[in-house]
């Protein structure tokens, strides 16, 4: 059984229409994540399934419970950080983690929580001296205090430098390691290709692509950029090549786009039997964040183009 | 209840950080009371019915420490706890957001305490404070006047939608209140045709009567008072339970 599966919710704000007939689910042991811009409803979708908004219309059920019964049950068995968490003005480290222990009914040590997070010199300090990151960090203590089942991890990396992003992915792989689900919101697609099992595209409330990074990106079916400095003039003739879509120059180098099924090695074969010198050597295959680009319709320089015939493709 | 003792705790324990709400909850009162007894003294006078001065005031002065707390700390501080989402995330715990409120409510009922208590002390140490009354009903009227005036702050925490606003309204209830009702001036200073508008403000009852109890005054003769109060803890109550939001 999931752990959590959502069928055709749909939530509206007065005449926006903020999730609009959604439905997934996830299973024990995966990393869901949740994919899109900002007022994509990313964080709508979090706060109908824990029932912290109320549907319009659809069902959650999350381990086995519906959000809205057994809130006192559910919410013991699931750990929470929202992306926008405050907590009491004047509250101490040790008093908030305290209060958060005494909620549940086997809790982790705080104090252990804390060491693994570097967070343990500042157990008796003001949670409001606390930087960013290290905020960031105690909200995934506390959600973690009562030994979730479930996380649910709204934009946790969004605003950490990029030691401090590379400290929470290694932790949520030890989660993963543990066997704890796991869904998140991100808008850093590398984020997204590290560590989920699976993803979801949500597009101004709509779910529009689900499935694995590398499904994501196959099913987009994007060029790969072959990037290369040489002294040779013109590489026009690679453009005979089968599957070679384009050959650009650029500044100082040249880019060749072929098509996903072509043979990289084969272009460059073709390079070396003419004897042409190559001084510096790129090659690109498409990642997420260019399925993410090509499925949001918008292009490489941050323009929309409307919607991508692919779209189609990977909607499952 | 062990849950509900521990999140109180810490609830207090966070007001007594707040510099401006110890000021004005444990030092402002006393500091009336230091204040007019040293200019009004505590003799018998005719002004005050030849009451003492401070023994007709001090219901007054306490009810300066009431309003302090439930009707400006209360409100501003709920707001401040729904605006920056506080409230919202103990609703993702098996704590009921409820037990927030009320760890707040018991905090400020013990600060509400000590308040009263460093304004007696101070009053019968240095200035012979007497009661004529029964202490026991006089605690009874106490408490009414406590019920509505935290009432009415509960019902200005659910209106206002923002920190700020619930901050604009406190202050609009507060200061008229204090000042209006006979508890920071004796309401015998007041011309008759002002005297007609206090009775608009619900502590102006809450005064009066405390005031009457504390005199030896039969409780008999208070009855439009307690109604008075008793409607506003009822009415305010039903309104705060049914449109309060926790966002």
């Amino acid at each position: 059984m999931s752990e959590l599966r959502i069928q055709n919710i749909s939530k509206n704000y007065g005449q926006v229409q903020a999730v609009k007939n959604l439905s997934l689910s996830v299973e024990k042991g995966e990393v869901f994540g949740l994919l899109g811009h900002n007022g994509a409803g990313k964080t709508t979708t979090i706060e109908c399934i824990l029932g912290i908004k109320k549907t319009d219309s659809g069902t959650v059920s999350l381990l086995g419970m519906e959000p809205n019964q057994n809130r006192k049950e559910l919410f013991s068995r699931v750990g929470v950080q929202f992306q926008e968490s405050a907590y009491q003005e004047r509250i101490k480290v040790h008093e908030l983690c305290g209060l958060f222990t005494a909620l549940y009914a086997n809790p982790l040590s705080y104090k252990e929580l804390l060491a693994e997070f570097g967070l343990m010199e500042k157990e008796k300090a003001y949670v409001s001296s606390l930087s960013g990151g290290q905020r960031q960090k105690l909200t995934v203590v506390l959600a973690l205090i009562p030994d979730p089942e479930i996380l649910f991890l709204d934009e946790l990396t969004t605003g950490l430098d990029p030691q401090a992003r590379r400290e929470m992915w290694a932790y949520i792989r030890k989660l993963k390691e543990m066997g704890k689900t796991i869904f998140m919101t991100t808008h850093y697609m590398e984020e997204a290709e590290i560590l989920c099992d699976r993803v979801g595209l949500m597009r101004k409330g709509e779910l529009t692509a689900l499935g694995s990074p590398r499904e994501l990106v196959d099913s987009c079916k994007l060029d790969h950029h072959i990037t290369i400095t040489t002294d040779h003039e013109n590489l026009d003739f690679l453009k005979e090549m089968q599957g070679v879509r384009e050959v650009r120059k650029l500044q100082d180098a040249v880019e060749i786009r072929t098509s996903p099924d072509t043979s990289l090695l084969a272009v460059i074969r073709n390079l070396d039997e003419r004897k042409i010198n190559i001084y510096t050597l790129n090659m690109r295959t498409p990642n997420l964040d260019d399925a993410y680009l090509h499925l949001a319709g918008i292009n490489t320089d941050g323009i929309e183009i409307g919607n991508s015939d692919n779209m189609q493709g990977a909607r499952k | 209840m062990r849950l509900f003792i521990k999140v109180s705790i810490v609830e207090f324990r966070l007001l007594l950080r707040s510099f401006v709400t110890l000021f004005f909850a444990l030092i402002f009162p006393p500091m009336m009371v230091i204040l007019f007894g040293s200019i009004y003294g505590n003799d018998p006078a005719q002004f005050f019915n030849n009451r003492g001065a401070l023994d007709t005031m001090l219901p007054g002065y306490l009810s300066i420490s009431i309003c302090v707390i439930g009707l400006m700390n209360l409100p501003i501080s709920i707001g401040q706890y729904r605006q920056r989402k506080i409230l919202k995330r103990y609703k993702a715990t098996p704590l009921s957001p409820w037990m927030i409120l009320g760890g707040q409510l018991f905090g400020s009922l013990i600060l509400l305490i000590i308040s009263v208590f460093l304004v007696l002390v101070l009053a019968k140490v240095v200035f012979n404070y007497n009661m004529d009354g029964n202490i026991f009903l006089f605690v009874l009227t106490f408490i009414l006047t406590t019920l509505s005036m935290f009432s009415i702050g509960f019902l200005v925490a659910s209106l206002a939608k923002s920190e700020k606003s619930a901050n604009l309204i406190a202050n609009i209830l507060y200061f008229p209140m204090i000042f209006l009702s006979g508890s920071t001036f004796p309401s015998e200073m007041f011309p008759e045709k002002m005297v007609i508008y206090t009775k608009f403000l619900p502590l102006t009852h809450g005064v009066e009567l405390m005031k009457g109890v504390s005199f030896g005054m039969p409780i008999s003769g208070f009855i439009p008072e307690i109604l008075i109060l008793a409607g506003f803890t009822i009415v305010c109550t039903v309104i705060s339970v049914f449109t309060f939001t926790w966002e």
